[in-house]
């Protein structure tokens, strides 16, 4: 295991409520795969990536729990210690490469701003390396581009920079945030078959974060589905996507249009999810489940390993 | 090359400002309502003498041709007699207007200096104490007026502990034991360039209190924008980024904070100039420093014409100077500008 989370959570405490973004979160990556998290916009997913790397704005808290990267835990440690873990050996693969690259910099000047201050090369060392990772990511003529701004570049050649940012320390993990989002359908392929890269020819490991069902089929091998700041199942991608057990698992992938079966309506899933300053008593999902029981309103499940792989948050499988 | 055509243009438009500028001097000298004739000749003149003095003056030729004239006096650097000192104008100006460069310089280096490092401090550790103490203190420095702050300064730091002198711009005993002998008439730049060690702190001692007086305006201006602009950019992605890599707060602070805070703090940078050239010539009064604001004070006090024009012309054409090399760093610090 190259993280492991046990009972994690992160609250936002505001004037009058408490957010509750992460709540109760076990999780374990493996060593080698793309960990795709799913979820809705407010899922947490995205403060779960954060939390990981303890940059949760104020007035948010990691409350409890430990994330433990190999055998330190993350949580425990100080903020000097943290940013040797931090652009070393977890790195970052942001949402929109477009706001993510300061606007008054060139971007190889950013690049070598990591390579210099994160892995104590000379300049001339740097220089080379970055070339090398922006060849390795397909970025046309690095040389030239290394030299251009931010707005100078395409999202897609920015965010293929930021790629190349994040192998420069040749990290043990990456957290890919959304990376595919802000980009043009055309350009997302190319971006996540090179993230799909990174695992299978330079072995490293990548947390995918993602709302979209398609990325996830196509892309990780293993999956983790976040609702209301829980995980509510997780297994490999396969037996996910062609058997789901959670009822919102089901309803994300019968949202989903398919082009190889013949389906008369898409099933919309009703409602929304929870504000999690408001989180409905026993399972969150009760209120949008068409399957729940007098039970699910009155207790949480919890989350129940079914085999070694598989597990799911549902009082229909207890 | 961009850049190239971006300064370019950016001095084109100088030239077209100073037009303005002297276009707007030569339209002022004939609206005012006291005679320049009628001073120029003195209380007791006939009215031969007064006839005679509008027509050294040139003002009984058309318009147009005063305005071609004041033109080709402008560019040749005639500019006029001052009628309170009987001097070339543009002398008294060669004389007066170092001091008030050094004081106006002094003054906005210092001002923005602190200001610009205390607004990062305050906006980077929003809501602490540092933040609450500076921005009360830069709210105190907009409000108190410049010439009671200067008085006050004078009367306990110069009258009551005499740590610092109450007037003047340096010691003339000193200056006189030391040789000292100013060529550009910045006497702080030439005695550290004659590395005459003595006379620069004098000097410095001098510029301290009328300095910080003008300084509190800048400072407190620049130091409320800077934070303003610091917690907006706090926000940004990028800031968000260069963290999760864990870059050093230095680089992250200047680099990727206050780099991108810049543009609003530059604007308001050359706005201030402006206000402390004003600023000038309430300060230069209150500690007698040997400037272009007191020399201006007392051409109006005389109705001395081409003196307050001669002068206006040489603030407002510094003015522009300055607010030109603001839009060149601006340009260098945000390439976006210069498309």
């Amino acid at each position: 295991m190259i993280l492991k989370i046990c009972d994690l959570r992160v609250y936002y405490f505001l004037r009058d409520k408490v957010v509750r973004a992460i709540d109760k979160i076990d999780l374990e990556v493996p060593e080698g795969v793309v960990f795709g998290i799913v979820g809705e916009s407010g899922s947490g997913k995205s403060t779960l990536a954060h939390a990981i790397i303890r940059l949760i704005p104020p007035p948010g808290r990691i409350v409890s729990g430990s994330i433990f990267f190999r055998d330190l835990d993350l949580v425990k440690l100080s903020e000097k210690e943290l940013n040797k873990i931090r652009g070393n050996r977890i790195t970052m693969i942001p949402q929109d490469p477009i706001s993510s690259f300061n606007p008054t910099v060139r971007i190889g000047d950013q690049l070598l701003d990591v390579a210099i201050h994160k892995l104590g090369l000379s300049r001339r060392e740097a220089a080379k390396i970055i070339i090398e990772k922006l060849k390795l990511v397909r970025m046309p003529s690095p040389e030239i581009n290394m030299r251009k701004y931010p707005h100078e570049l395409s999202g897609g050649m920015l965010q293929r920079a930021a790629i190349a940012m994040a192998l420069l320390p040749d990290p043990d993990l990456i957290i890919a945030d959304e990376p595919t989002t802000a980009l043009d359908v055309t350009i997302q392929a190319a971006i996540l078959k090179l993230i799909r890269d990174l695992v299978d020819d330079l072995k490293k490991t990548v947390i995918l974060i993602t709302h979209n069902m398609g990325i996830v089929a196509e892309t990780c091998d293993k999956i983790a589905v976040m609702y209301a700041g829980q995980i509510v199942e997780l297994g490999d991608v396969y037996d996910m996507l062609s058997e789901p057990l959670h009822p919102y698992t089901r309803a994300l992938i019968m949202a989903v249009p398919r082009a190889d079966r013949e389906i008369e309506r898409l099933e919309p899933l009703v409602g929304e999810p929870p504000s999690l300053s408001d989180i409905p008593r026993g399972c969150r999902f009760h209120p949008r489940c068409r399957l729940a029981k007098p039970i699910c309103k009155r207790e949480e499940p919890p989350l129940r390993y079914l085999d070694s792989k598989r597990a799911v948050r549902c009082w229909l499988y207890v | 090359m961009r850049l190239l055509f971006y300064i370019a243009r950016r001095i084109a438009w100088l030239f077209f400002v100073i037009f303005i500028v002297v276009t707007i001097t030569f339209i002022l000298s004939h609206v005012v309502p006291s005679n320049p004739a009628l001073i120029w000749a003195g209380p007791h003149a006939t009215k031969q003498e007064i006839e005679k003095a509008i027509k050294e003056l040139g003002l009984d030729k058309p318009l147009i041709v005063q305005y071609l004239i004041y033109w080709k006096n402008f560019l040749t650097g005639n500019w006029g007699v001052s009628i309170h000192t009987r001097r070339p104008v543009i002398e008294d100006i060669k004389t007066y207007l170092p001091a008030t460069m050094e004081l106006a310089f002094f003054a906005m280096f210092v001002g923005t200096t602190l200001g610009v490092l205390l607004g990062l401090i305050s906006g980077v550790k929003y809501n602490s104490v540092i933040d609450h103490v500076c921005r009360i203190v830069s709210l105190e420095f907009i409000a108190v007026p410049m010439f009671w702050l200067g008085i006050m300064l004078q009367l306990v730091l110069a009258y009551k502990l005499h740590l610092l002198p109450l007037t003047g711009r340096y010691d003339p005993e000193l200056a006189a034991a030391t040789g000292f002998h100013t060529i550009t008439g910045f006497v702080l730049l030439d005695s550290l360039l004659e590395g005459n060690i003595p006379m620069f702190i004098d000097a410095l001692k001098h510029i301290l209190l009328p300095g910080l007086t003008l300084a509190t305006g800048p400072f407190a201006i620049v130091l409320r924008v800077t934070r303003a602009s610091v917690l907006e950019v706090l926000g940004r992605d990028y800031v968000r980024h260069a963290l999760s890599y864990g870059l050093p707060r230095k680089v992250i602070m200047f680099k990727y904070v206050l780099r991108n805070a810049l543009s609003p703090i530059l604007t308001v940078i050359g706005l201030e100039f402006g206000y402390v050239l004003s600023g000038n010539f309430v300060v230069e009064e209150v500690f007698e420093w040997p400037g272009l604001g007191r020399y201006v004070f007392e051409s109006i006090l005389n109705s001395d014409y081409p003196a307050i024009l001669g002068s206006v012309t040489v603030i407002a054409i510094i003015y522009v100077i300055v607010n030109l090399i603001v839009d060149i760093v601006y340009a260098l610090v945000n390439p976006k500008v210069r498309y």
